[in-house]
């Protein structure tokens, strides 16, 4: 899997290959809940398949439990070696409930 | 000397925390707390400016072209455009209902005793309130509720735990989580301790000076039971059922909005001119890297925002919006019934505190120090308010030498109601009415036996004997019936309040007459600010 275009977001993968989306940290415990090609999906890996969709979209939303001081870090890697690792921060300005995230995996 | 090495002590930890307090200002206003679209949609355009430079900044310390860094900067897989549109399509009905909801932040909690209990001269606060700052906090208040003579004091109230974990490398939120998962810590953290300073004492005229011969209270805080934290565990099966539920169909409904509006060949159209039409002045504010960079960011900013592509230049894309605006909707309501819910959990707390008796001038007699033990159970019968109660009794620490008395001096019950207020002044935050009663039983007569014992001497002129005695300790036997009106002001996102009360007593702790008094004060709680200082 690697990065296009220095967007975090905006990710180029093999056919077949695993993708894994995991919080690698975050503060005051906030919530999140994704969605993979339209459908719910709990977090943890996916493996890109072509005859699926020639895009993955995975959209991930994070909502606070408090008003202010919320964070989360998530990172999205592949299993193929050699590729990128996906850094993306989400910090909560004061007062604002949620953030969202859309990555979209191209497979090539 | 011990005196002076604790003083140099206390204030180097007070000058410890003054640069994060300083770093604490942040110059940007900031948005306001509250849970409609419309106002998420303010917070991410506000945002969006300080978001563009920090990802711009982030790029290009990566080495990527500046032409790449801010076209991917201004990408749509971020979620101010998903914000600015659903907020436009909600309907007038939603926003009004969403509108009635009351702000949940810590900083509109009425469970935080900031001031003095109502026995230090100054005190705006006939009922001592159950929680205490997470971190610090501090007040100054002027006046008096029962002592015959008004005074200024001012209030620091800090948990030595969170104190030392705000000061580490320890993020916010994770030293909760430590507080949790340790019992030790858990423990630790129930305690927290405080000092009030009288400014008339140490011969300064009323000048704060932070020596220790101002010191008129030392105060011990426990918190029995104290629920009221939105992260503990107890709330988990609450946000896991809205994380399943609600969040989960939001964040369906918000895919749908990126995978059929946002990814539409029209929409791509629209957002690649509106785009266009804005890249050489967010380049050149990006790249002028002076102080005029975030206004002129935050300019083009609201305005570009402004002209954002409407969804309507997909076909049925209005529906689609609407229906992530209404599940949105649903979270944010969902996440403010949780939020109420746990405002309205008990806080049980025993707060010990030693008052001294002022220095008497010889040759008068000393009388000696006070230790006040004091039961507070506080509820929230509604949202946003609470109902207080305290019991507490008061007793000298030792036999009084040269005075008519005995050990127990006191016995006080009190109850406070606090109702919220909403403002139409965007600069406060819930201002807060609450009406207090107390009763205090003096047991008996505390007084220099050369006053007690000569007949008609407590017949002395009112004025004469409140000055000789008041604030020692002394006071005449009898029953005190006090009650409080008070509006605490909350300057919105400071952390500061305002308490104005005004007090009527049948009378004072040594003068046996009605009369009514007037209390102002500045109250300060950090943990408002440690949340965006620790992340």
């Amino acid at each position: 899997m690697h990065i296009t275009n220095f967007n975090e977001l905006d990710l180029t993968g093999a056919d077949g290959e695993d993708i894994t989306i995991a919080v690698n940290k975050s503060t005051n415990d906030p919530l999140i809940a994704y969605t993979l090609n339209g459908k719910t999906f709990a977090g943890g890996t996916f493996k890109l398949d072509k005859t699926v969709f020639p895009v993955f979209k995975l959209l991930a939303t994070t909502l606070y439990k408090t008003d202010s001081g919320g964070s989360v870090e998530l990172q999205v890697t592949g299993s193929s070696l050699g590729g990128d690792v996906s850094t993306h921060d989400e910090v909560q300005a004061p007062g604002e409930a949620f953030d969202v995230a859309m990555y979209r995996i191209v497979i090539v | 000397m011990w005196r002076c090495i604790e003083s140099l002590l206390f204030k180097t930890v007070l000058l410890a925390m003054m640069p994060a307090l300083a770093a604490a200002q942040d110059p940007q206003p900031r948005p306001p707390k509250t849970t409609t679209l419309k106002d998420q949609a303010e917070i991410a355009i506000q945002k969006f400016p300080t978001e563009l430079q920090k990802c711009f900044d982030e790029k290009i310390s990566r080495r990527a072209p500046q032409d790449v860094a801010v076209d991917t900067c201004l990408t749509l897989q971020k979620d101010t455009y998903l914000k600015v549109m659903i907020a436009a399509a909600a309907d007038a009905a939603v926003e009004g209902a969403a509108a009635t909801l009351v702000v949940a932040a810590d900083e509109a909690r009425p469970d935080k005793q900031l001031g003095a209990a109502a026995s230090n001269s100054g005190s705006t606060s006939l009922t001592t309130k159950g929680s205490v700052p997470a971190v610090l906090g501090f007040a100054v208040e002027n006046g008096a509720l029962v002592r015959s003579a008004s005074g200024t004091s001012i209030t620091f109230i800090a948990r030595p735990l969170q104190v030392v974990q705000a000061l580490q490398n320890t993020s916010w939120g994770q030293s909760y989580k430590d507080i949790e998962k340790n019992p030790t810590l858990g423990i630790l953290n129930r305690f927290s301790f405080g000092a009030t300073f009288d400014t008339t004492r140490g011969g300064t005229n009323g000048v704060f000076t932070g020596s220790t011969n101002q010191i008129s209270a030392f105060l011990a805080h426990l918190d029995l039971l104290n629920w009221r934290d939105p992260r503990s565990k107890r709330f988990d099966p609450q946000w896991e059922d809205l994380r399943k539920g609600a969040l989960q169909q939001m964040t369906n409904k918000l895919y749908a909005v990126f995978d059929k509006v946002f990814d539409d060949p029209a929409f791509q159209e629209e957002y690649d001119k509106w785009k266009k039409g804005i890249l050489v002045d967010v380049t050149r504010a990006l790249t002028a890297k002076d102080a005029t960079t975030l206004p002129t960011l935050t300019s083009i900013a609201d305005k570009a925002l402004k002209a954002f592509p409407p969804a309507s230049v997909v076909p049925g894309a209005d529906a689609i919006v609407k229906a992530a605006a209404d599940a949105t909707d649903t979270v944010l309501k969902a996440r403010q019934n949780i939020l109420d819910y746990v405002g309205t959990a008990p806080i049980i707390s025993l707060e010990y505190t030693n008052d001294f008796a002022v220095k008497a001038v010889a040759p008068a007699p000393q009388l000696p120090d006070m230790s006040n033990l004091k039961l507070v159970v506080e509820t929230a019968p509604f949202h946003g308010g609470s109902f207080t109660i305290n019991g507490s009794v008061t007793i000298f620490n030792s036999k009084p030498v040269g005075f008519v008395a005995k050990r127990l001096r006191d016995a006080q019950a009190s109850a406070q109601l606090d109702v919220p207020i909403k403002t139409a002044v965007s600069t406060l935050g819930n201002v807060l009415l609450s009406f207090s009663g107390k009763f205090e039983h003096i047991a008996s007569d505390t007084l220099p036996t050369i006053v007690a014992v000569v007949p008609g001497a407590i017949n002395l002129p009112l004025p004469s004997l409140a000055d000789a005695f008041s604030g020692t300790g002394a006071a005449l036997k009898g029953n005190l019936t006090l009650f409080q009106a008070k509006l605490t002001i909350p300057i919105k996102n400071t952390g500061v309040k305002i308490p104005v009360s005004i007090t009527w007593s049948n009378r004072t702790e040594l003068i046996k007459e009605s009369e009514v008094r007037g209390n102002i004060g500045l109250t300060f709680d950090m943990d408002t600010i440690i949340g965006l200082l620790k992340k």
